[in-house]
């Protein structure tokens, strides 16, 4: 049993006084606007460097899974996403805490974020070899279809309200589009400004829509604290067996669905939560209480977006291909330590793998502890008044913009679309679409012209027609059909019935 | 306890104050430990101050500018000579190394060449720099630099999947010459050094690729190694892990020389196309930095890559080492600015 020999080495003071500093980094940073798993890992990477390789990896590790929870918690309680990854978390999670329901919210989250980290984990430990060829099998016409996935989800989103919804989402696409154009190498859009050169940045934008609109609503209601209601705090952390088992499925299934997408390079935390979600609603019995604070919603994101973490180091420790942004840095973490990924990772290197991994399952139950014994103390933040909470969350909102990339045009950014958030939601127009459009649609028009590209050496259809592209196919349309499933089946009868 | 609360956000609001400034990328260059100072007497390095240096350099800081994300080989490298030299010459200064991000690099080094030439400002000076240069009319050209010394060169490499029926450069040339535009090259950038490598060898040897931009080396040897996409155009130090994992192989390389990386593929030179791709990486200072503090950063830097320590602290990355000093180095770099200025001339490519 080599495995639990390396479990048993784990236990050194320094690993573990590594895994807490990591993990409460992770966490701090998350939480907080502009900062992220990625600001942490590049913060930590040099000051590891001279650490002995297990020890330097599962303080990398924990910054990781911890910093991808963090920000939860700021989402559900303030609508503030600390990283863009957890703007799902606010559909759910806000309205919960509105209704004064911010505790449960907290353990709805953490407690699918445990188990889709520890799903994630589990399938790196026992079958990453196998798992990671599937990183091949996505071409660029693949990950576009994948994509799509995620763009689908905006029609569900928008049911009662179409048309609002299509325009906002035509407006989160032509802000997709500003920037330099990866495949000519020539910028639109930018109106000569420097600053948005290459795009417009994900973080101010999300910021603005989410957070910042959300601090002109506050003013303009005139509220005293956050929670809407005036009874006090309602509900516990420790959700009850029943409700437990009420969550199971969407846990399970998003847990699941966040490990596979984040096997898939380029698809993200975005697709698997919106993925993850739209099942969720779709097979739910009352669809409608979906965004209107369903915890059964906010599970199913939280456990797909902590399972990608698993996912996304799959392909990278077994083939090098990093599957987002922050398996990127780990990528360099590796090298510096002398880790070439590859199979032999598993073997020769073993020692590294299965203490990094390890790590990464002890950085879950971190998770757990944080969320759950801290719970009460969080929440206090929503009976704030908000003379108080207001110029904080400008200011974080502000600074987390600047932080990002350290441009004071940023600043201008959130105030802009903050505004734009604002008249968006007065006017009764969704900002997800929105942001679900400008997060996605740049990887979806790239993937979408860089296939056709492909195509034009005259195999268009070996390129549309693989297996793996058909089964997407099924899968997206099944996903625009299934919505409106009723509606079809009820034209039918009515057309039975006339005739 | 709301007292407490509003203490505790604005105390997060104070650290994030703090947090940013840490982000605003001044991260003291000091990668190594301690660890690997032990016991080594000064045998190889050999570092005399110049004449006409001014007693007291540093008295500050240094600021290296380095205008893309963390964590890439030739960061790695540059802290570990930074620190290095710090050791050894006894500095109560440091390099901090300054990130610029944005616009492919355009704002830090539109920052870096407008900065004052008093030594105290370093720049990372790539092959690309001059490509951007060249397309957009900046003035960081290799004329307005004073070069201190070159890190690496990373040879071109055209390769394909090791499933794919190309066994040999020509091959794959002559399948895009009988067959115009059929045979997909994957490459990062079509306006970077290879998509300038294609250019440069379609016009070489008459054939057409259908060249398809990727996001990042990794995007597209996934592509290449997982058939969708026929041939890569990259540079050889982005291979190693898909070299050894033997998904891809390597078909020739780009430099005037055969890579120590790879020293059985032969060169585009060997196979017959008079083309070099090489992705340089420098540092250098503005035009214009008292001669006698570029010949000691030069030579620090020489010293500092020959040191037994920090070539026992590499050996395990795939650095395409390629050291120069000084005067070799704006050398090199001017010969590239002629090439590319060359192309720019006759065929536009932005």
């Amino acid at each position: 049993m080599h495995i639990l020999e390396y479990f048993g080495q784990l236990f050194t003071l320094q690993n573990l006084m590594w895994l807490c500093i990591g993990a409460t980094v992770g966490v701090v940073l998350g939480a907080l606007p502009g900062m992220s798993a990625d600001t942490g890992i590049g913060i930590f990477l040099p000051l590891t460097f001279s650490l002995p390789p297990t020890t330097a990896l599962i303080c990398l590790g924990a910054i990781y899974v911890t910093g991808s929870y963090g920000g939860n918690i700021t989402a559900v309680l303030v609508n503030t996403p600390g990283t863009s990854d957890s703007l799902f978390m606010t559909l759910d999670g806000y309205p919960m805490t509105l209704k004064g329901e911010g505790l449960k919210a907290i353990g709805v989250t953490t407690i699918s974020a445990f188990v889709g980290g520890i799903v994630g984990c589990l399938a790196l430990l026992f079958i990453a070899p196998m798992l990671a060829k599937i990183a091949f099998f996505f071409g660029s016409w693949e990950l576009f279809l994948t994509v799509m996935m995620g763009i689908i989800i905006i029609i569900g989103l928008v049911k009662e309200r179409a048309l609002k919804g299509l325009m906002s989402a035509a407006l989160g696409f032509l802000c997709s589009l500003v920037g330099l154009d990866g495949l000519t190498g020539v910028t639109r859009f930018s109106f000569g400004i420097s600053a948005i050169y290459d795009e417009l940045p994900l973080l101010p934008v999300v910021l603005g829509m989410f957070a910042f609109s959300q601090v002109f609503v506050l003013i303009a209601e005139n509220r005293k604290s956050i929670v809407i209601e005036e009874e006090s705090m309602k509900g516990s952390v420790w959700l009850s067996l029943k409700e437990l088992k009420n969550l199971a499925l969407e846990t399970i299934r998003g847990s699941v669905i966040g490990t596979l997408i984040g096997i898939v390079p380029a698809a993200g935390t975005t697709v698997a939560a919106g993925l993850s979600y739209n099942l969720a609603r779709n097979s739910d019995e009352d669809p409608d209480s979906f965004g209107k604070g369903n915890p059964k919603g906010l599970a199913s994101v939280s456990a797909a977006n902590n399972g990608v973490v698993g996912g996304s180091l799959v392909p990278l420790l077994t083939l090098g291909i990093p599957g987002n942004g922050t398996s990127a840095l780990f990528l360099a973490a590796l090298m510096i330590h002398g880790l070439a990924p590859g199979t032999q990772l598993f073997t020769t290197n073993g020692k590294y793998v299965y203490g990094l991994i390890f790590g990464l399952i002890l950085a879950n139950v971190f998770i757990l502890l944080f969320g759950m014994f801290g719970a009460r103390f969080y929440a206090k933040i929503t009976k704030v008044p908000t003379s108080v909470l207001i110029p904080i969350i400008t200011v974080l909102c502000i600074l987390g913009a600047f932080s990002f990339r350290c441009l004071g045009f940023d600043m201008i950014l959130v105030l802009f679309f903050g505004i734009v958030g604002y008249f968006m939601d007065r006017l009764g127009i969704p900002l997800a679409p929105f942001v679900l459009a400008f997060v996605l649609g740049k990887s979806a028009e790239l993937n979408f012209r860089r296939a056709i590209m492909l195509m034009a050496g005259g195999s268009a259809t070996s390129v549309i027609f693989t297996p793996l592209s058909i089964l997407l196919i099924v899968i997206d349309v099944a996903m625009l059909i299934w919505p409106f499933w009723g509606s079809i089946k009820k034209l039918f009868k009515k057309k039975g019935a006339q005739a | 306890m709301k007292k407490f609360a509003a203490m505790l956000l604005a105390a997060a609001m104070v650290f994030s104050l703090a947090a940013c400034g840490a982000a605003e990328t001044t991260t003291e260059a000091t990668p190594s430990a301690a660890a690997s100072t032990e016991g080594t007497t000064d045998s190889t390095w050999n570092v005399t101050r110049p004449e006409g240096l001014p007693a007291d350099f540093p008295s500050k800081e240094i600021t290296y500018i380095y205008p893309f994300g963390v964590g890439s080989m030739q960061d790695v490298y540059f802290r570990i000579l930074a620190e290095k030299i710090k050791e050894k010459e006894g500095w109560s200064k440091s390099i901090v190394v300054k990130q610029e991000e944005g616009a492919s690099g355009d704002i830090g080094w539109s920052k870096f060449i407008k900065s004052d030439p008093d030594g105290y400002t370093l720049g990372f000076a790539p092959t690309a720099q001059q490509i951007t240069a060249i397309a957009f009319g900046k003035d960081y050209t290799a004329e307005n630099m004073s070069y201190i010394f070159n890190m690496m060169s990373d040879p071109g490499a055209v390769g394909v999947s090791s499933k794919s029926e190309y066994a040999t450069m020509q091959d794959l040339i002559n399948a895009a010459k009988d067959a115009p535009g059929t045979i997909t090259m994957g490459v990062t950038s079509v306006t970077g050094s290879e998509g300038l490598a294609v250019i440069q060898l379609e016009n070489a040897s008459g054939a057409k690729f259908n060249v398809v931009p990727y996001n990042s080396e990794t995007e597209v040897l996934t592509a290449v190694a997982g058939g969708h996409c026929d041939a890569y155009c990259l540079n050889i130090g982005d291979l190693t892990t898909f070299l050894d994992e033997g998904s891809i192989t390597v078909l020739a390389v780009g430099s005037e020389e055969r890579s120590d990386l790879s020293p059985e593929t032969p060169t585009y030179k060997e196979c017959g196309y008079d083309v070099i791709q090489v992705n340089s990486r420098a540092i250098a200072a503005p035009a214009g930095t008292d001669p006698a503090i570029v010949q000691y950063l030069s030579d620090c830097f020489m010293a500092a890559a020959a040191d037994p320590d920090v070539v026992e602290q590499c050996k395990d990355i795939p650095i395409p080492y390629d050291t120069k000093n000084s005067t070799d180095t704006s050398a090199m770099f001017k010969g590239y600015y002629e090439t590319y200025k060359a192309l720019w001339d006759t065929e536009p490519w932005a």
